[in-house]
């Protein structure tokens, strides 16, 4: 993938978003639910109404193997939105969460994906458990590694990263990148993100997690790592400019100004051909100038 | 409502470990004790486990008590539990080990049942203690509380205005069900609250005594040790503390428990208002128990988002370099897990200006009036000597 400028991204990913949003609107209205069908729930919602009838419905659907997948998966996203009337979901919350841990181990794929995922956002220990087995004895596992440890990664105690150090020594890829992102909460593997920091035979994707990672557990060696990278004509624009942005967002006290520092990326941002790289270095000029003037 | 039943359940290592454990305890001549010990955030068993695991080795433990009889040794821990636990499966057990109480139940007992169904409310699931075939219909975790209040009775008549009280304001949370049961159990209470005699007066503000006793002098070790505050100023702990009293709290700032270091901070900062404009000569302090993770600019933002005024007086910190030190010197009820903390109890020491600690509330949510008290208390012993 081409290196892309962070704000031209945004604006792509904007553009995205709203495109999405607009044709969501078009395909809700026109289902047009008629009474019974899964995602009705939502338009006929009022506070009078009493939810357990329609809970009760949609926990049916959604447990039921014989109804399309499509339904089963709308019954879920239905109960899922309904979470958001609080504490008037309360009465059927532990039944929902019972329903969320059965279907966890469902035939059909995408319904434990979506329990699952639903379980591991409130950190449910059930599903956590049944993620670490996966994890740990692969022939069992209810979703691939990289999934569960995306899943797993919403408990931010870090209680996953024992699994993460397994993955990552024995898998290649999105797996590989996800225990990557665990072992961020983990300040003992700050060492090992530095090394995949620095290495130029990591994947860009690697390297660029890695710093990200460094950069929030200590910012002291991100600092460093950064610096080399930076003023390594050798290296790869990638990671140079997520160092360089990192660098500039780096405004910490005890960063005193640094002339040399300076002065290699004023050379980079006139000789670079990348605009990632020139955007990142302009952004750590200005953040210096904000310094200096501050 | 036809209820849907939990997926089925195998055990796992980490619950055979437990079930090991138990059994163990069981066999100890004084198995009430044992069980105690089972319970400590600081024992070898805990240590590297996650925070799922040591809350299922509570709520067995708690399910024990229920079954062979709650010692008093053992009370603080439910207490603390049905207070400010987060885990449902455990709070219920909490309560379940009540039942157990052979001596009067101290008063506060059963408004905290109520409170942990209070809550609940939002969290609440099936309880995980009971043993689960596909088919079986377990209780919830507020269903399991109402039945033991339910079970309690007049031993947890202090409850009725707290559970009264629930139902009038809250009643739409729950279902048909639970609300007729609710309804039993404040029948159940009594038509009246019971007097105090009748119960234990409930410990909730008396400190425990420091470690080593009253007046316990700080280690040298401990004085020596290196603390950095939410702006990066390194200072020893001598240096930090040493010529004003300070009320010192622990936390860490990815524990997700709010009832705990969050409330703790907030609280924190309050007492730390009250001081100012009380103009009295103290202090307060939170040390975190995360220091690798909890980085000045973490503790800065953690302190500030829930109402710390930072100055010499008020601060946050962490230790550069191991927390252990002070786990040992202070007595701290702190385990970790694989990364970070997985259990702990609150606490909270009072150091007067020559490093004693006058001091020290555990387990049970302190109140502001309760620590200026013993600031108070701690500035005057200075003062006197």
């Amino acid at each position: 993938m081409p290196a892309i400028d962070v704000d031209e991204y945004r604006n792509r990913y904007e553009q995205e978003l709203e495109r999405t949003r607009t044709q969501s609107t078009r395909t809700k209205g026109a289902r047009s639910y008629t009474d019974g069908e899964p995602g009705d729930f939502i338009a006929v919602d009022d506070a009078r109404d009493d939810l357990g009838p329609r809970v009760a419905q949609l926990l049916a659907v959604a447990t039921d193997r014989d109804r399309k997948i499509d339904d089963r998966l709308d019954a879920l996203q239905a109960l899922s939105a309904l979470e958001f009337l609080g504490a008037r979901f309360s009465p059927y919350r532990a039944e929902w969460v019972s329903t969320l841990r059965t279907l966890a181990e469902d035939p059909r794929a995408t319904v434990r994906r979506s329990a699952l995922e639903q379980l591991a956002l409130r950190q449910d220990p059930h599903a956590r458990e049944l993620l670490l087995t996966g994890l740990d004895k692969p022939a069992s596992a209810l979703v691939p590694d990289a999934v569960a440890l995306q899943f797993l990664g919403h408990d931010g105690h870090g209680d996953a990263v024992p699994a993460a150090r397994k993955v990552y020594r024995r898998s290649k890829g999105a797996a590989r990148e996800e225990a990557l992102r665990i072992l961020a909460t983990d300040p003992g593997s700050a060492a090992m993100l530095e090394r995949l920091m620095k290495d130029k035979s990591e994947k860009s994707s690697v390297r660029r997690i890695s710093a990200a990672a460094l950069q929030d557990l200590d910012p002291s060696r991100f600092e460093k790592a950064a610096r080399r990278v930076v003023a390594d004509d050798d290296d790869f624009n990638e990671i140079r400019s997520t160092s360089l942005t990192g660098l500039a967002l780096r405004r910490t006290a005890e960063s005193a100004p640094d002339d040399a520092l300076v002065q290699t990326v004023t050379k980079l941002h006139s000789s670079s051909r990348s605009p990632a790289v020139k955007a990142s270095a302009s952004r750590f000029l200005a953040a210096t100038r904000d310094r200096s003037e501050t | 409502m036809t209820k849907t039943t939990a997926g089925s359940r195998h055990r796992s290592a980490d619950e055979r470990e437990h079930e090991r454990l138990i059994h163990l305890a069981r066999q100890d001549p004084d198995s009430g004790a044992a069980l105690v010990r089972l319970l400590d955030e600081r024992a070898p068993h805990h240590h590297g486990r996650s925070t799922a695991s040591t809350n299922r080795l509570r709520a067995r433990v708690f399910i024990e008590f229920g079954d062979l009889g709650l010692p008093s040794a053992a009370m603080p821990f439910v207490l603390e539990e049905l207070e400010s636990g987060l885990d449902p499966s455990t709070v219920a057990a909490a309560g379940r080990a009540l039942l157990g109480a052979t001596e009067p139940l101290p008063t506060d007992a059963g408004p905290l049942l109520v409170s942990a169904i209070e809550r609940l409310r939002g969290n609440d699931e099936e309880v995980r203690f009971l043993a689960a075939n596909v088919g079986t219909i377990l209780p919830t975790a507020i269903e399991d509380l109402t039945g033991t209040i339910e079970q309690l009775g007049p031993s947890a008549a202090p409850a009725r205005a707290a559970l009264a009280e629930l139902l009038e304001h809250h009643q739409c949370c729950f279902n048909p069900a639970v609300r007729t049961r609710l309804e039993a159990a404040l029948h159940r209470l009594g038509s009246e609250d019971r007097p105090p005699c009748c119960h234990a007066p409930s410990d909730t503000h008396e400190p425990s005594t420091a470690p080593g006793g009253n007046d316990a002098t700080l280690t040298t070790d401990l004085t020596t040790l290196v603390l950095e505050d939410q702006d990066g100023n390194r200072a020893s702990f001598a240096e930090r503390f040493h010529g004003r009293a300070t009320a010192i709290t622990f936390f860490y700032t990815r524990c997700t428990n709010p009832q705990r270091c969050s409330l703790t901070v907030a609280r924190l900062a309050s007492l730390a208002r009250r001081i100012d404009d009380a103009r009295l000569d103290c202090g307060v302090a939170g040390i975190s128990y995360d220091p690798r993770y909890d980085r000045p600019d973490r503790l800065r933002t953690y302190g500030a988002e829930r109402g710390m005024t930072f100055s010499p007086r008020c601060s946050l910190l962490r230790t550069i370099g191991p927390f252990e030190p002070l786990i040992d010197a202070l007595d701290l009820g702190v385990g970790f897990g694989p990364v970070t903390v997985n259990q702990h109890r609150l606490d909270l020491m009072v150091v007067d200006s020559d490093l004693c600690v006058r001091a020290h509330r555990t387990r049970r949510l302190w109140s502001e009036d309760d620590v200026l008290a013993d600031l108070n208390a701690a500035t005057g012993v200075t003062r006197a000597q």
